[in-house]
């Protein structure tokens, strides 16, 4: 069907508002897209900060008083890490691929050398998955970002703290990139 | 004629979408939040050093050692202490060296006790510091005594 010019002009008149209808559609969508998304915080290294913060101040490791329940962070209870899954009962999870995490504890010989004592899983079956995809250099949405951190601590080997050592708790954690 | 112009407009939109979705990232927030969370490391270790045990005398912990030594006027134990304490950690286990400092000072007072390997040179080379404070009391009575700083460096590593 050929057009005259008027129609010609009328057609492009009403594409032009047409799209700029749908323009100012788009950009409505993108200004509330900013607005909902928080694109400012990378909340991945976060929940990693969060995680690490909870084991060290929680009860999960630490001397607790039996009578008062007041938790003595900074002194471990290594009595508590005989047990495996301690982080895994004190922190359940229904969803596994959220986080997981690994604490160890070193010891130091006459020398000064680090000489390893314990360590303890969080989500072990999800931090074996991970770990080999950090280990490999692999990247991306499908893969996950690590945080390590050293604290020196106090290891007690009973509740009244008579019998100790002075070690290094390493926190490690890790999160999915998406 | 109008299809192509529609296809134009809307393949210009989509880049101008994606710029505004690059141009809006910004970092500063999530540094600032990691920083102090990095603070609180530093608040964490210094806490955990006052309340650790002497060695030599388990009844007593790391802050009435130092309470005594002020007395005494003699650091000697507290030195000890914290070169113990302190001696292969590495906070952020990547390239930059961790190095830490022990302030004990009297409020309104300039004498100062400083424990640390930083010296004057080194001050060049840091990257980043983090400072925790907190207030010690003296045994028999409330009176405060001591103001202790903790201070975690972040030093350059390839300028050492």
């Amino acid at each position: 069907m050929k057009l005259n010019k008027k129609s010609q002009i009328q057609y492009f008149l009403w594409n032009f508002l047409r799209i700029t209808i749908a323009v100012v559609g788009l950009f409505a969508f993108i200004i509330m897209v900013n607005f909902y998304v928080n694109n400012k915080i990378d909340s991945r290294l976060l929940q990693a900060e969060v995680l690490s913060n909870r084991i060290l101040y929680s009860d999960m490791i630490t001397v607790q008083d039996p009578k008062t329940f007041r938790v003595y962070s900074g002194i471990i209870d290594m009595n508590k890490l005989n047990d495996s899954s301690v982080l895994d009962q004190s922190m359940p999870y229904m969803f596994r691929k959220h986080v997981a995490a690994k604490i160890k504890i070193y010891g130091q010989d006459v020398q000064g050398k680090r000489v390893f004592l314990k360590e303890v899983y969080y989500n072990k079956e999800q931090w074996d998955y991970w770990t080999v995809l950090l280990k490999n250099n692999i990247y991306g949405k499908g893969s996950a970002s690590q945080i390590i951190k050293e604290f020196p601590v106090t290891c007690a080997y009973d509740k009244d703290i008579n019998r100790f050592n002075y070690c290094i708790l390493v926190v490690e954690v890790i999160v999915p990139n998406s | 004629m109008a299809d192509l112009l529609a296809i134009i407009v809307l393949a210009i939109t989509v880049v101008i979408m994606i710029a505004l979705f690059w141009l809006t990232k910004d970092n500063s927030a999530t540094n600032q939040t990691i920083d102090n969370f990095h603070g609180l490391d530093v608040s964490f270790m210094l806490d955990s050093f006052l309340r650790a045990p002497y060695y030599l005398d388990p009844e007593k912990n790391i802050q009435d050692i130092i309470v005594e030594d002020y007395n005494n006027n003699d650091y000697t134990r507290t030195e000890e202490m914290f070169n113990i304490f302190f001696k292969n950690i590495n906070v952020t286990n990547k390239d930059p060296i961790d190095e830490f400092r022990l302030v004990i000072s009297e409020p309104g007072s300039a004498n100062k006790a400083f424990f640390c390997p930083i010296n004057s040179g080194d001050l060049s080379k840091i990257k980043k510091t983090y400072i925790s404070n907190t207030e010690i009391v003296d045994r028999d009575g409330s009176i405060l005594k001591l103001t202790l700083s903790m201070e975690y460096f972040v030093l350059e590593k390839n300028k050492i």
